[in-house]
This record gives C-alpha cells, sequence and structure tokens, in this order.
C-alpha cells in the first residue's frame, strides 16, 4: 500500500520473518543431508549426486503446502494471522527452491548433452503412451512455470495494473500448481520401492491441507449468516444481540445478492462495512482492529470502521452502513451510505 | 515411420522455438512499456526505477496481457472487482478439483507402486556364448 512503489516493502517484522523463513529453509535442506547419510540412502555416488533434486524438491513440496495452508489455518485461529501478511514472500522463497530443485537436475542428468536442458526435460522420457512408467517431468515442469509467473507478478503493481479480479483470479492457478506437483511426485518419486517416508510426506502434507480447507470453509459455513426474510424489518436487518459481538471481533452477514456485511464492535462502538476489501476482495470481516481501522488479514490494508476510507495519502474507501442498536439487538441497512471523507457514517442510536 | 520419441523430439523441438520467440518478442515490449508507458499506466510508477528490475520478468513472460492492459488503460477501461459471492465459488470450485485432482493421483500412484512392486524381480541375463 506504498505512494510510491519500493522494490520490497521492509519492515522490522518482515525482516524478522523472512530470517526465521530462510532459517527453516536452511535447517531443513541441512536436516535432510543429514538424515539421507545416517540412513544410508546415499551410500554411492549416484545416490549422492540425487540427494540435492531430493532435498530441494522436497522442500519446495513443503513450502508450497505451507503457503495453502496458512490461508485456511489464519480462519481457523486468529494467532496464525501474523503468517498471512507476509505470505507472498513464503511464495518467492518456494519459487527459488523449486529453480533450485530444477537447475540441480539440469546439472545431475542434463548436463554435457548436446541438446537444451529444457528439450531433454521432454524428451529423456517421452513414452507418454502407457500409464506405468508414464512420464513425470512435464508436470513438474508445468508446475515450475506456473510458479514462475506468480513469483514474476507478486509485486503490488501487477495486482494495480491487471485489477484485484484477474491478479486474484491468475494467483489462483496456485492450486493448479499443487495438483501438477502431487502429480509429478506421484507418477515419480513414489514409484520408487525405498520411498515409504516420502509416500507418508506427501499424503501426510496433501490430506492435511485439504482437512484444513475443509474445516475452514465448515467455519465460514457457520460464522457466515445469510440474511433471511425473517431477519428484514422495515429495511433493516436483525444482526446479532449487541452482547454476541465480541470486542475487536465482527459478525459476518451475507446479503440477498453478493455483498457481504461485517459488523465489528471496536469497544463500545458498533459499526458496519463491508466484508470486500476494496484491495483484493480479501475478508475485512476477519481482520484485526488498530486505532479505528479495520485491517484486512490478506495485505493489511487499512480501513476506518466509520468512513470506510483508507488513511490518507490513500484514496481506497470501501462501503459502511447505517447501524441502530434496539433493545440491545443490532440492525443493519443494507444500503451503503454515500461517505465522504469528512462526514462519518451514519449510526442511529 | 516417425517413432513416438521422434514426434516428441519434433514437437518439442517446436515448442521450443516458439518459446524463444516468445520471450525475444516480450523484452521488446517490456522494455518499450517500462520506458514510455508505466508512468502513463500507473502515477505510482512515477520516479520510482528500483521496483522495475523486479516487474521485468513478469512483463516478458506475460507480454500480450501487458499489451492488452496498457492499451485498455490508455483508453479510460477500468478494472471491476469480482464480487464477493463470485470469488467464493471460483475458490470453491477450484478447491473441490483439487481434492478429486489429489486423491485420484494418489490413488493411482500408490496403485502403480504396488504393481512396480509386485512385479518379478530383475533377473541377470547370461553372457552371450
Amino acid at each position: 500500500m506504498s505512494e510510491r512503489y519500493v522494490p520490497i516493502g521492509w519492515s522490522r517484522t518482515k525482516l524478522i520473518y523472512d530470517a526465521v523463513l530462510i532459517f527453516a529453509v536452511c535447517a531443513f535442506l541441512f536436516g535432510f543431508f543429514s538424515m539421507a547419510r545416517r540412513a544410508g540412502l546415499a551410500t554411492t555416488p549416484t545416490d549422492e549426486g540425487s540427494l540435492p533434486i531430493r532435498a530441494f524438491g522436497s522442500c519446495a513440496f513443503l513450502l508450497l503446502t505451507l503457503a495453502l495452508s496458512i490461508g485456511p489455518l489464519t480462519r481457523l485461529d486468529k494467532r496464525f494471522l501474523p503468517l498471512l501478511y507476509n505470505r507472498r514472500h513464503i511464495g518467492i522463497v518456494t519459487f527459488a527452491v523449486a529453480a533450485a530443485h530444477v537447475f540441480t537436475v539440469f546439472d545431475w542428468y542434463l548436463a554435457f548433452s548436446p541438446i537444451n536442458p529444457w528439450l531433454g526435460l521432454f524428451v529423456s522420457d517421452a513414452m507418454f503412451q502407457r500409464l506405468d512408467n508414464f512420464p513425470f517431468v512435464p508436470f513438474g515442469v508445468l508446475a515450475f512455470l506456473i510458479l514462475s509467473v506468480l513469483a514474476a507478478t507478486s509485486h503490488d503493481f501487477w495486482l494495480k495494473f491487471l485489477g484485484p479480479g484477474l491478479w486474484k483470479g491468475m494467483h489462483m492457478s496456485l492450486y493448479a500448481a499443487y495438483g501438477l506437483i502431487v502429480a509429478h511426485l506421484s507418477f515419480g518419486a513414489l514409484q520408487g520401492k525405498q520411498n515409504l517416508d516420502l509416500s507418508v510426506l506427501v499424503i501426510g502434507s496433501a490430506a492435511t491441507l485439504l482437512s484444513l480447507h475443509l474445516a475452514a470453509a465448515l467455519k465460514h459455513a457457520r460464522v457466515l449468516r445469510h440474511c433471511e426474510k425473517r431477519d428484514l424489518e422495515a429495511g433493516w436487518i436483525r444482526v446479532a444481540l449487541e452482547s454476541q459481538v465480541l470486542d475487536g471481533r465482527a459478525q459476518i452477514i451475507a446479503l440477498p445478492g453478493s455483498e457481504a456485511i461485517a459488523v465489528f464492535r471496536d469497544k463500545d462502538v458498533i459499526t458496519a462495512i463491508s466484508h470486500r476489501c476494496a484491495h483484493q476482495n480479501g475478508p475485512l470481516g476477519e481482520g484485526r482492529i488498530i486505532n479505528g481501522h479495520v485491517v484486512c488479514p490478506w495485505h493489511g490494508h487499512e480501513f476506518h470502521l466509520t468512513t470506510g476510507c483508507a488513511p490518507a495519502p490513500f484514496t481506497d474507501r470501501v462501503p459502511v452502513y447505517p447501524v441502530r442498536i434496539e433493545a440491545g439487538m443490532i440492525y443493519v441497512k443494507p444500503t451503503p451510505v454515500h461517505n465522504s471523507r469528512d462526514r462519518a457514517a451514519e449510526v442511529e442510536p | 515411420m516417425l517413432h513416438a520419441a521422434d514426434i516428441t523430439l519434433q514437437v518439442s523441438q517446436g515448442l521450443l522455438a516458439f518459446c524463444s520467440a516468445y520471450v525475444l518478442v516480450g523484452a521488446f515490449v517490456a522494455f518499450a512499456f517500462i520506458t514510455f508507458g508505466l508512468d502513463g499506466v500507473d502515477a505510482a510508477a512515477r520516479e520510482a526505477y528500483g521496483f522495475r528490475i523486479l516487474i521485468y520478468p513478469g512483463l516478458v513472460l506475460l507480454w500480450p496481457l501487458v499489451v492488452w492492459r496498457w492499451w485498455s488503460i490508455v483508453n479510460g477501461a477500468s478494472d471491476k472487482p469480482r464480487p464477493v459471492a463470485q470469488h467464493a465459488r471460483l475458490h470453491a470450485f477450484a478447491w473441490i478439483c483439487l481434492v478429486v485432482m489429489i486423491s485420484s493421483l494418489l490413488g493411482i500412484a500408490l496403485f502403480q507402486s504396488h504393481a512396480v512392486i509386485s512385479k518379478p524381480a530383475n533377473t541377470r541375463l547370461e553372457k552371450p556364448q
């Protein structure tokens, strides 16, 4: 959310985050080599040469699983939110580790070959007509291509240039990349006879990831209350009892169309703001409140709870809605207030 | 008659030639966009130079999209954010596809792996007489 673009928006928190991330990657690689040698997996020079390939590949798979797990984890437990704020750096590190995997493959299997190594990836294993021994490399190449495009378009410029809809849609291809990597592993490393550890790692990671998303979807379905006819009273929607909305949290209510409203409590003040962030459609209702502003859990964009405006000099704005409290019950009018920077949203006592 | 491996080689060579040409055109488009277009399409890019190196690879990779957005923005097009419900439906669809894909792949992998293990062990052939 910078006024003028900078290469990387560093802050103290982000530096610590990245330092921990890089330390964890190094520790994993060191641990992988140590354990593989101890387990006798590198008894010949051939095994020794393929170890870095397996180490970088496993690390990239785990990082991608982590990156995809952060979203549902934060929805299940707010304590994971700090992981979300810098998720794009995990994506970049995943790409870097995947690139290391690709180049160690070039160095080990395709070095000294007269043909282009990228061409070699496709032609060295070309038995597409049979399911057993089906080539696994093209799946990995496609996944790497997707990771490359996503890493190359991770800067804020791209979001603004392409627009939130297109950018977010494009970045959802990360799911396809994950599926392709599972295919790469399924037809490749998992076909070996001595890969019980890898089988456990892949199946365990995929099962954990899918379970987390399922649990988050179920929780979201419970939290997101759909507006029903009986909730409408003379143009006002009955939301919840005042006591049911906890301090710093929101009750999210889905309107009949495509909009959703987050009704927040900030100490004694109840406000209603769009659940959709102006930046990337992030779930504002799941964000934190800091100094009267709700902070989007996806990328940290801030909006004032009563005006819906981003703090100056930014000009982004989200709709805010009139709120009425009657006999301890919160009501919201589903028509947005035409707010301006100087005028607070209408709040009826 | 061509073997499957020859066909794969020819297809791969063609694909590689196409990719090389694509990247070459992309490099020119990216240079033109950074030099002449960037300041006009995004005010936050004015007098900001360091980030241009970071976006260059993306401009090369996505140059047809860059040309289209450049043209659209210059002609006053705006991007409407996707509604929440539509985004949620797309997200749910992507996840259902992923669940089906991963389950099927791991099922096939385990079945194939078992089939490989069940195969008789390789036997050393006798030296030809």
